[in-house]
């Protein structure tokens, strides 16, 4: 009797792994409120044009302080800030989630390849990893947007690849260590081909590894698409975009608190509650 | 005070939290162990012999709850003493050497520093420290003790590392030694000379020891009294010789069923069919890791059907040996199979699997039982269903729904073997497939082997650091030692004549740690590399 | 150059200690290789740095000399200023001379470059080692903390507070820094730029904020690694074997627990030197700070080519000896390390 209910439990626990997880994930508070603000700004990004706001007008009164009229004030430009900053989740997600994806995909796909392969693959991504250490990341993609241009594409494309080679070398780390267990090399062994050993035993194994890693990256993107506007070289005036509005109004910093400090909330916000996610699907697959 | 018992337990009861509820590790423990005795602690993987011992020195994960009527170390009574004289005991009364010696030594330390440290703490000054740390190094003899000391543990190799661990542990003067597994994981070359020094060293010096093993014939051969611990429970305990010879208790009466049978020759089979030749001819293989040779010219044949075993300690090159067969690894030198290539599509099927050592990590955590099977009968080109060849290999139906983290070690390594015999394939090899499970796993698993090859005529290459394991399995038996195949004969042949001086010690070693399960009039003298152990 | 040594190859049993083992020879062979590779990766940085600038569109000529300029000024100021011919002869002349240190002359400020660099990476150093030497101390309390507390509530408290300080943008947490010290109670100015030269009080009282900023920005993951390194030392086997060895708790730690744990921490820390010392656009930029980092953001976007290489040369260089001096620091700690090449 005792041996048929630990099957039948067992058999119900591999059945349903991801429900499993998916449940463990809900009983922890940091994960449903983090998860719940990810949303929010979703939601935001995507139906804000909806409701009528506008972030581009003037509304008549500049630097209002946070009122009954104006929920979150007005800017220097007399601008609604609780329009500007709903609406500028727009661009730090759109970048940052397709930036991320983008960078998923190309990085775990050149990890696989190098930690399969070895060899002169993995030696000259290698080096060329040493070489990109060396160069600060920030003045290397201030570069590169200079060169690429600050167009949503160019910066999804931009944040791709210079996302990739840090993925690329965690998942080959990961597939190395697979490398080491004998499953890869029964698989040799018995004739399977590098591209079915790849695709159907080391990704299935390496995929929490990437899943942890693109959810990082997406905090890191989004981060990074804030750092760009910030600095001058994203988003371009009359944007909404939080970085920019928080470098433009750094300096009403002392008359005008409001313009700077709700889009900064809203920005490390969404960050944080994106990292904090990461950090319990972390937790929870390993 | 002195003349207190070294070990005084009685009603030792342990248990610690699990998964579902406390559950009970040690039950209902008496042990009395005198003054210069050894006392030997033997049950399987979970039996909770360590749990036991390590009680002893009051290190316990924590949660571990404790209760005994009595548990006293020397005279001293462990559960009473508070955190200061805790130590004190620990520091005097009793010393541990552990499984893994390159794990218990500071890897950031000189193993000097680390005996040194004992002394100090015993009061000796900075050179008088040094100075006894170096009479401590050649105690258990090694050599030029000056130089030993001031190189980092992995500077060192496992048996030397152990020889330290030994000295640090005799550098307090305990009067108990509790040794937890000390030679699990070494060759058994060394594994004879680690046991003979701590033999020597207690006559020397009479501390009462423990030895924990899951190694019956070890024990049986270094102890005077044994214990043998099931589920927490002393099932049986008595001399040496008695529980050997006489066993009551039905779990040692199959402890000792499962063991190896050195005596034990395959039974003849049905002559190979000699006719059409070896199935392969290897000529001068001979490979190198930068500069080292780690197999220079090797030539041997595997003929059809035969199983061919292959002994030698660990780094002699047999592994090596094995990826070679299988196409793993560059080599010089030929290899060559006589056999037609088997075709399917474009693809040629392989004509060597490989079962490997560790079960754990030979299967995909990710894809169950069946879907391995039925990919590779699909790859080697087999035409027998999933449930043809688990019940061929005494895989169990109900173990094909399952992923690999739900087995057993010994479930395990059966669908590795089922994986290698999904297809005709002509030749097996099969890596250590057996060293890392119990006695009685082994055995079942030798048994299904020697059964595969006599129905399906398949060829082994069985790999092993084991003479008895080999022994039961092989028709023929080579030897490698540093790289060169030094012997090869006939199974019985080389226990009757060994003629190479590593395969004399090898078989005599053998003998040595079986001796006192089937007592013969001469024992075996230890082997002798020297006196002091050599640099390995 | 591999960094990280191949653990598995070093602990290989049996591996005899000879002429080079001792730890000054190994610092020793270290500093040689590095000798050598230090310049290669420099050479190919400059490469990459010099092929991206020509990528980036605009006209330095008509920036520098306006919109009334004729195109045969801007034409000859081009040629004057080197920025005409082949991309190899011009890189080679920029290497000769960047070598011999002539580094040109800044086209935006229309200053002598390398005295321009010298004087942005001196407030540079300043702020990163003062952030430094706050970052640090903090990680290793608070990392030892949560490890001797592993599991329970004060070290989960812990990691969701430096978890949450540390994603948020460091421009974010600078602003709010700013409301509280700057426009809320007036510590400190908003702009720290003017003040950042005064005696060095004032430079202390000045850089604070930044300081502070870029340290939160990297606490958390450093506390992590410190609570790893220190959680794994005391699990280990060879922690066991120490405290049955009748050792007195502070000299388990600090014989046994210290050394070990740290070793994973210093990696770290040394990829966090170099980065802070080669400046932090965002914070220097945020807070007016005349840093090197700020410096850069300004030649990228106004298409300083002779600024931003030879900026971005030296953070290289910072960089690398930051890595340097890690490496050295790990050799002293780890016994079992090498710097192998070819073995990653």
């Amino acid at each position: 009797m005792a041996v048929a209910i630990t099957t039948a439990a067992s058999a119900e626990a591999r059945a349903r792994p991801g429900r499993r997880r998916l449940r463990a994930l809900l009983r922890r508070p940091t994960f449903v409120v983090s998860a719940l603000i990810v949303l929010w700004w979703v939601g935001a990004a995507a139906t804000w044009r909806l409701f009528g706001l506008n972030p581009y007008v003037n509304t008549g009164h500049i630097n209002l302080a946070p009122g009954w009229h104006q929920l979150l004030g007005t800017d220097s430009l007399g601008r609604s800030v609780f329009a500007r900053t709903l609406a500028g989740a727009d661009t730090a997600l759109l970048v940052g989630a397709f930036g991320c994806l983008l960078a998923t995909v190309l990085g775990s796909a050149l990890g696989v390849i190098a930690g399969y392969f070895r060899g002169w693959v993995d030696t000259a991504f290698m080096r060329l990893f040493d070489v990109l250490v060396v160069l600060p990341p920030l003045i290397f993609l201030i570069v590169v947007v200079e060169a690429f241009g600050a167009s949503v594409p160019a910066l999804i494309v931009i944040i791709g690849v210079v996302f990739a080679p840090g993925i690329a070398r965690i998942i080959r780390a990961a597939v190395l260590a697979e490398m080491g267990k004998k499953y890869v090399t029964t698989a040799k062994v018995q004739g399977e081909s590098a591209a079915r050993i790849m695709a159907r035993e080391l990704v299935p194994n390496v995929l929490p590894t990437i899943v942890i890693q693109a959810t990082l990256s997406l905090a890191a993107a989004i981060l990074m698409t804030a750092t760009l506007s910030f600095l001058g070289l994203g988003a371009q005036p009359p944007s909404p975009d939080w970085g920019l509005v928080i470098n433009e109004n750094r300096v009403y910093l002392e008359s005008a608190w409001w313009s700077v400090v709700f889009p900064a909330v809203a920005v490390g916000s969404l960050v944080v509650a994106t990292q904090l996610v990461a950090d319990n699907l972390k937790e929870v697959w390993s | 005070m002195t003349d207190a018992p070294a070990v005084q337990v009685r009603g030792l009861v342990v248990s610690y939290r699990g998964r579902s509820g406390p559950v009970t590790a040690v039950r209902d423990l008496d042990l009395t162990i005198a003054p210069g005795e050894s006392y030997g602690l033997v049950g399987e993987s979970g039996s909770g012999k360590s749990t036991a011992a390590m009680t002893l020195t009051r290190y316990l994960p924590p949660g571990t709850g404790v209760t005994a009527a009595e548990l006293s170390v020397a005279g001293t009574g462990v559960l009473a003493l508070d955190t200061p004289a805790l130590r004190r005991f620990r520091a005097g009364a009793l010393s541990v050497v552990y499984q893994e010696p390159g794990l218990a030594l500071d890897p950031t330390m000189t193993v000097g520093r680390q005996i040194e440290e004992v002394y100090r703490l015993h009061g000796a000054g900075r050179a008088q420290a040094r100075a006894r740390t170096r009479a401590a190094i050649e105690r258990v003899r090694l050599s030029p003790a000056g130089q030993i000391a001031k190189r980092y543990p992995h500077e060192l190799s496992g048996g030397q590392q152990q020889r330290i661990v030994i000295a640090m542990a005799l550098a307090s003067e305990p009067r108990l030694l509790i040794l937890d597994e000390p030679t699990t994981g070494l060759d058994s070359r060394v594994e004879t000379e680690i046991m003979a020094l701590i033999d020597g060293l207690r006559a020397e010096l009479g501390f009462a020891s423990i030895l924990i093993s899951h190694n019956l014939p070890l024990i049986a051969a270094h102890c005077q009294r044994i214990g043998v611990l099931e589920g927490g429970v002393l099932v049986e305990e008595g001399a040496a010789a008695d529980v050997l010879l006489a066993p009551r208790h039905p779990y040692t009466r199959s402890l000792i069923a499962a063991l190896p049978d050195i005596n034990a020759v395959r039974p003849p089979r049905p002559a190979a069919d000699t006719a059409q030749g070896p199935l392969v001819t290897v000529e001068h293989l001979t490979k190198r890791f930068q500069q080292k040779a780690a197999l220079s010219d090797v030539s041997f044949t595997i003929g059809r059907a035969e199983a061919l075993g292959l002994v030698g300690e660990s780094g002699s090159g047999k592994t090596t040996l094995g990826l070679s067969l299988a196409g793993l690894t560059s080599y010089d030198g030929t290899i060559t199979f006589h056999t037609e290539d088997r075709r399917r599509g474009r693809r040629t099927l392989p004509r060597v699997q490989v079962v490997f050592q560790n079960a754990d990590s030979s299967l995909n955590p990710r894809r169950s039982v069946r879907q391995v099977l039925a990919r590779s009968i699909e790859l080697l080109g087999g035409d027998q269903t999933v449930e043809e060849l688990a019940n061929r290999t005494g895989v169990g139906p109900d173990l094909l729904a399952k992923l690999p983290h739900e087995l057993s070690g010994g479930q395990k390594q059966r669908v590795a073997i089922a994986r290698a015999f999904a297809g005709p394939v002509p030749l097996v090899i099969c890596d250590e497939p057996t060293s890392a499970l119990d006695v009685s796993s082994q055995a079942r698993l030798l048994d299904l082997l020697a059964e595969l090859q006599d129905r399906t005529g398949v060829s082994y290459l069985f790999i092993s650091h084991d003479l008895a394991v080999v022994r039961q399995v092989s028709d023929r038996i080579g030897v490698l030692y540093d790289g060169e195949l030094v012997e090869l004969k006939a199974a019985e042949e080389i226990f009757r004549h060994p003629e190479h001086p590593y395969t004399r010690s090898l078989v005599d070693s053998a003998l040595a740690l079986r001796q006192a399960q089937a007592p013969s009039p001469a024992p075996a003298p230890a082997p002798d590399f020297g006196g002091v152990a050599r640099a390995d | 150059m591999s960094v990280l040594s191949d653990q598995a190859a070093a602990l290989a049993p049996g591996r005899r200690p000879g002429l080079w083992s001792g730890r000054r020879s190994r610092v020793l062979t270290l500093l040689g290789r590095r000798l050598i590779q230090i310049p290669v990766v420099l050479f190919v940085v400059s490469i990459l740095t010099f092929w991206l600038i020509e990528l980036v569109p605009g006209d330095p000529g008509r920036n520098a000399l306006g919109q009334y300029a004729t195109p045969a000024q801007v034409r000859a100021w081009d040629v004057s200023n080197g920025l005409t011919g082949p991309i190899t002869g011009r890189y080679l002349h920029w290497l000769s001379d960047f070598v011999s240190g002539n580094w040109g002359t800044s086209f935006v400020y229309q200053v002598p470059s390398r005295p321009l660099v010298f004087g942005h990476l001196v407030n540079t150093l300043f702020l990163g080692l003062f952030a430094f030497v706050l970052l640090v101390p903090l990680a290793l309390v608070l990392g030892s903390i949560q490890a001797y507390r592993e599991g329970g509530r004060t070290d989960r408290g812990i990691t969701i507070a430096l978890m949450s300080l540390s994603s948020v943008p460091e421009f974010v947490i600078g602003v709010l820094l700013l409301v509280v010290f700057a426009v809320g109670l007036n510590l400190v100015p908003v702009e720290s730029g003017a003040f950042a030269t005064g005696d060095f009080a004032q430079r202390l009282q000045v850089t604070t904020l930044p300081a502070v900023t870029l340290a939160v920005a990297y606490l958390a993951v450093l506390a992590r690694m410190v609570r790893t390194g220190t959680a794994g030392a005391l699990t280990a086997q060879f922690h066991r074997t120490a405290v049955l060895k009748g050792l007195r708790p502070a000299q388990i730690v600090r014989r046994h627990v210290a050394r070990n744990a740290l070793i994973p921490t210093l990696q770290l820390v040394g990829i966090y030197l170099g980065t802070l010392l080669g400046g932090s656009a965002v914070v220097e930029t945020l807070f007016n700070y005349p840093g090197l980092g700020a410096l850069l953001v300004v030649a990228a976007e106004r298409k300083d080519p002779v600024l931003l290489t030879d900026g971005v040369m030296i953070t290289g260089v910072i960089a690398l000896l930051a890595l340097l001096l890690t490496d050295i620091g790990l050799i002293l700690m780890d016994p079992r390390i090498r710097f192998e090449a070819g073995e990653s």
